[in-house]
């Protein structure tokens, strides 16, 4: 074993390509496919470790709360379980929000994460492919920079749910409203950070690429697109976590008519004074944020990202 | 046979180095590039203004969805004469001033805290991950269940709604409870960073050095992590900013830019709609001043120290 291991760190200081180092050549020999089994082992086990310390700061709030809420509640009855829901309870108020019965009148939860959900996608599309496209033409032509960058940077300092009101006035209370209100939130962060990717690029670079005979096709494609791209993917990470943000503000603005979503299933809970149920939604909010990041862009930032050989693979 | 030297050019004293070099123009080509950005911002907003300003003079855009910036302007500068808007400013502001401060006060004391001990790091980190992508927003609705919308100490005949204070958004304890929510988690993240990057060995050469903790402190761990400080605050600040408006459009705060903007969305008149976009011209107005407030105070902090380049070298 332990010979194997030196010939390994012997082997690291010498440059491999990325994309060889993923099929090695001699998974055939028992030795190494052991070792690896131990190796896979030894990550599962400290990912494993690592959610379990993750999970503890949750339980034990969990437990602190549980027996506060005991000891309020014997203390003075009179306090409305509905305005301060027991910990346990708010496990049961979740389950059965998730899965009402036949004869209950509400839907089911999953069917407002569903709408938003639905709504985020569309937006987030629009937002995306106008952004990326107007983003390019900034970062490409000094002309369309001068003329459009004020007006975005005057733009970004509104606030997104600050366009509700004029979106109101023009669409009326409809999931329209919504969808252009989460549009207007990651479109601007999109645009940024493309033209900023573009104009970072080492000028150096461009000029070389037309040294040795490259048009303006390939000088876009071979060397302003690659080296922008890091740029890119940061500004889709941040947009999506701003087009979340954005489209609870909105349903709660909207939520005047029976658009389903997340915010309308929270400002409902404010409504009927169920605390449960806006603890519940506020738990699903922050969980849907982590898997939209952790779904959605943390593979798209390592499969482009690292097979584009624009980051070092990092340790851990 | 002598050999001729060449004659010596006297330095200093010629006609050429003695004339002094043209301060304007010394001016114009060290400020060029920003004093053109200025010009193009200029042209290009009035570009804007004016192709929306036609379209609105020959009915393209229409009047009861969108208004011409003359409109807008008149109506921006009756409210400024009459001074109304200045009260929802301020309260606006009074109500970030006060969210802000606590939430950059919890932050820091939260963020050292972890910094110091591992124990409350392990307990804390969680659970910032976890509620930092949660929009401030959202814990709306559990402050006002919990809270309720009525001003703080009014119950025990403290105050009534009429006083100043309560006038400037004092006295709304949920906006204030929101904004701080929203406000410290970047805060918390920032300072989290700023221990993590903070580089041992120079706090090691300094302590070889004889160096006193305090001075250590003062002189290589506060400069270091004074930019992480700063974004923090920065970040902090427009996000507590924004929930503010948007938990004012929600409330029933008598005060504020948000409460400005949604109440007269409510009512559906011709001056009520030209006033939605007054406020939220006046919105950007004000957080563009804010910004430049704080661009100011970065380049008199940690330019100081040489931590953060100075600007205008890009490209």
């Amino acid at each position: 074993m332990s010979t194997k291991k030196d010939s390994n760190s012997s082997s690291d200081k010498v440059y491999h390509d990325p994309l060889e180092e993923k099929t090695p050549t001699d998974t055939s020999t028992e030795e190494n496919s052991q070792s690896r089994l131990a190796d896979f082992k030894e990550h599962s086990k400290k990912y494993l470790w690592n959610i379990g310390k993750a999970l503890l700061p949750f339980a034990s709030l969990f437990l602190l709360l549980e027996i506060a809420m005991l000891i309020v509640h014997a203390v003075n009855p009179d306090i409305s379980d509905n305005l301060f829901p027991i910990p346990h309870e708010l496990v049961a108020y979740a389950w059965r929000a998730f899965f009402p019965g036949k004869d209950s009148f509400e839907p089911s939860v999953a069917l407002h994460i569903g709408r938003s959900f639905a709504r985020v996608a569309i937006g987030f599309a629009i937002g995306v492919v106008s952004g990326i496209l107007i983003g390019i033409l900034m970062g490409i032509s000094k002309w369309f920079y001068r003329l459009l960058n004020p007006l975005f940077s005057l733009m970004i300092s509104i606030p997104t749910l600050a366009w509700v009101p004029i979106l109101l006035t023009i669409f009326g209370l409809n999931p329209t409203t919504i969808v252009i209100t989460v549009f207007l939130g990651c479109f601007f962060p999109i645009v940024y950070s493309t033209t900023n990717g573009i104009r970072s690029i080492d000028k150096k670079l461009i000029w070389a690429a037309r040294i040795m005979g490259a048009n303006k096709f390939e000088i876009f494609f071979d060397v302003l697109l690659p080296g922008s791209l890091v740029s890119i993917i940061a500004g889709l990470r941040l947009a999506i976590g701003y087009s979340w943000r954005a489209i609870v503000g909105a349903e709660m603005l909207v939520a005047l008519t029976d658009v389903k979503g997340i915010g309308y299933y929270i400002i409902g809970g404010k409504v009927a004074n169920q605390t449960a149920q806006i603890l519940v939604g506020i738990f699903l909010i922050a969980l849907c944020g982590l898997l939209l990041d952790a779904v959605l862009m943390k593979p798209l930032e390592y499969f482009t990202l690292r097979r584009w050989g624009m980051v070092e693979k990092t340790e851990g | 046979m002598t050999v001729q030297k060449p004659p010596v050019k006297e330095e200093g004293l010629t006609e050429e180095n003695t004339s002094r070099p043209n301060r304007f123009l010394l001016f114009w080509e060290y400020s060029k590039k920003d004093l053109m950005s200025v010009v193009y911002t200029i042209l290009a907003v009035g570009l804007f203004l004016s192709i929306w300003e036609l379209l609105g003079y020959y009915n393209v855009l229409k009047e009861p969805q969108f208004f011409r910036p003359s409109v807008i302007f008149a109506q921006t500068w009756v409210l400024t004469k009459s001074g109304e808007i200045f009260i929802h400013i301020f309260s606006s502001l009074a109500r970030l001033l006060i969210s802000f401060s606590l939430a950059a006060i919890f932050g820091l004391l939260i963020g050292l805290l972890m910094g110091r001990y591992k124990a409350v790091k392990a307990f804390f980190d969680p659970l910032v991950t976890f509620f930092i992508p949660i929009p401030g927003i959202a814990w709306a609705p559990l402050i006002f269940v919990w809270v309720g919308v009525e001003p703080l100490f009014s119950r025990w005949g403290l105050i009534d709604s009429t006083s100043w204070w309560w006038k400037f958004g004092l006295g709304n304890p949920v906006l204030i409870i929101i904004g701080t929510i929203a406000g410290i988690f970047p805060v918390i993240q920032n300072i989290n960073m700023a221990v993590r990057t903070a580089d041992k060995k120079l706090i090691w050469a300094a302590q070889t050095m004889g160096a006193s903790n305090n001075y250590i402190f003062r002189k290589v761990l506060l400069p270091n992590s004074l930019p992480f400080l700063f974004t923090g605050f920065k970040l902090g600040l427009a996000r507590s900013w924004r929930t503010i408006i948007a938990t004012e459009f929600l409330s029933a705060a008598m005060e504020g830019l948000g409460y400005f903007i949604f109440f007269n969305r409510t009512l559906e008149t011709r001056l009520t709609r030209i006033n939605i976009y007054v406020g939220i011209f006046v919105l950007s107005v004000v957080f563009y001043v804010i910004e430049l407030g704080l661009k100011y105070l970065e380049r008199i902090t940690i330019e100081k120290y040489g931590m953060v380049r100075k600007g205008g070298e890009s490209l």
